[in-house]
């Protein structure tokens, strides 16, 4: 459906055409909303309150934007204003790139030699389905949680980046944050699934650390 | 010649098809050549595959009926 036939039908009341909008949109309003609000509880109040500004200020949405923008934008800022009320500070840098650098970032032993060689070369990984069983569980359960172990801002630009296609500058200026640390926050969060992807299949075999360089 | 680790460093950006025409054809030239980074390129690309399917399958809650109201009101 297109923006506009969206906007028209969203005016009209249409229950159908808010519902295929809601489920496109509300797993990654919430998770946004709990990067800027620190709380996964005032996270859902404010997706709430943002589906009804949605709703009743649908007309001023003027195509300016592409309408998942325009409601991104409506979420962010009612998400900042709310974290400004209860006394959080939104989102920091020091504070998000403090969370982004545990263990998987900064305590694997050094995978290269002086001269930039691989010391153990990487696993050869077959073909993996998000069904495929590994070390007992499918793939997608694997990477689900392996999501919700995150830190929340790295959940956020996860999932601005790799569900809803949002460019690093869109999530840069969602989040308050420069593009520059969105790129090194998604990274890390790629880079950490696919360690715990990496040692899921070595698991049988004894579990050997998964190889990879120092982000 | 980049390094192995220099190509490990640049392949999610190499797989998000963000960097530059040059750094492309040396890492690709390096693929050539190297078992050991031709492995690692392909876990980073399944991982992105695999993070990009588990997050498109997520399902939104049900509607909540305050919403839904909300909706109604429009109805006239
Ligand atoms: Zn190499």
């Amino acid at each position: 459906m297109s923006d506009t036939e969206m906007r028209q039908r969203l005016v009209q009341g249409d229950e159908d055409a808010f519902a295929e909008i809601f489920g496109a949109l509300n797993p990654s309003l919430i998770r946004l909303a709990t990067a800027l609000t620190g709380s996964r509880a005032v996270a859902e109040e404010v997706t709430q309150e943002t589906w009804l500004a949605v709703i009743s200020g649908i007309e001023r949405f003027a195509g300016k934007s592409s309408l998942k923008n325009w409601v991104f934008a409506i979420l962010a800022n009612k998400a900042r204003t709310r974290a400004r009320q209860e006394g959080r500070t939104t989102v920091r840098l020091d504070h998000t790139s403090k969370a982004g650098s545990g263990d998987a970032d900064t305590t694997d032993p050094d995978s290269f030699d002086d001269s930039g060689r691989w010391r153990e070369p990487p696993m050869l990984w077959d073909e993996i389905t998000p069904e495929r069983t590994l070390a007992g569980r499918q793939a997608w359960e694997i990477v689900t949680d392996a999501i919700k172990a995150l830190p929340t801002m790295q959940q956020a630009i996860l999932d601005l980046v790799q569900r809803e296609n949002l460019a690093a500058a869109e999530v840069a200026t969602l989040l308050g944050i420069s593009p520059g640390n969105v790129r090194i926050q998604l990274h890390r969060a790629r880079e950490r699934i696919r360690r715990q992807l990496d040692q899921a299949q070595t698991e049988p075999h004894g579990g050997q650390k998964s190889h990879g360089c120092k982000k | 010649m980049m390094s192995c680790r220099e190509v490990c460093e640049k392949a999610q950006d190499f797989t998000d098809g963000t960097l530059g025409p040059l750094s492309r054809a040396k890492i690709r030239l390096h693929l050539l050549m190297c078992r050991n980074c031709t492995g690692f390129m392909d876990q980073t690309q399944q991982t992105s595959r695999l993070i990009k399917s588990t997050l498109a399958h997520q399902k939104a809650s049900s509607v909540d009926p305050v919403l839904l109201a909300e909706l109604k009101k429009r109805k006239k």
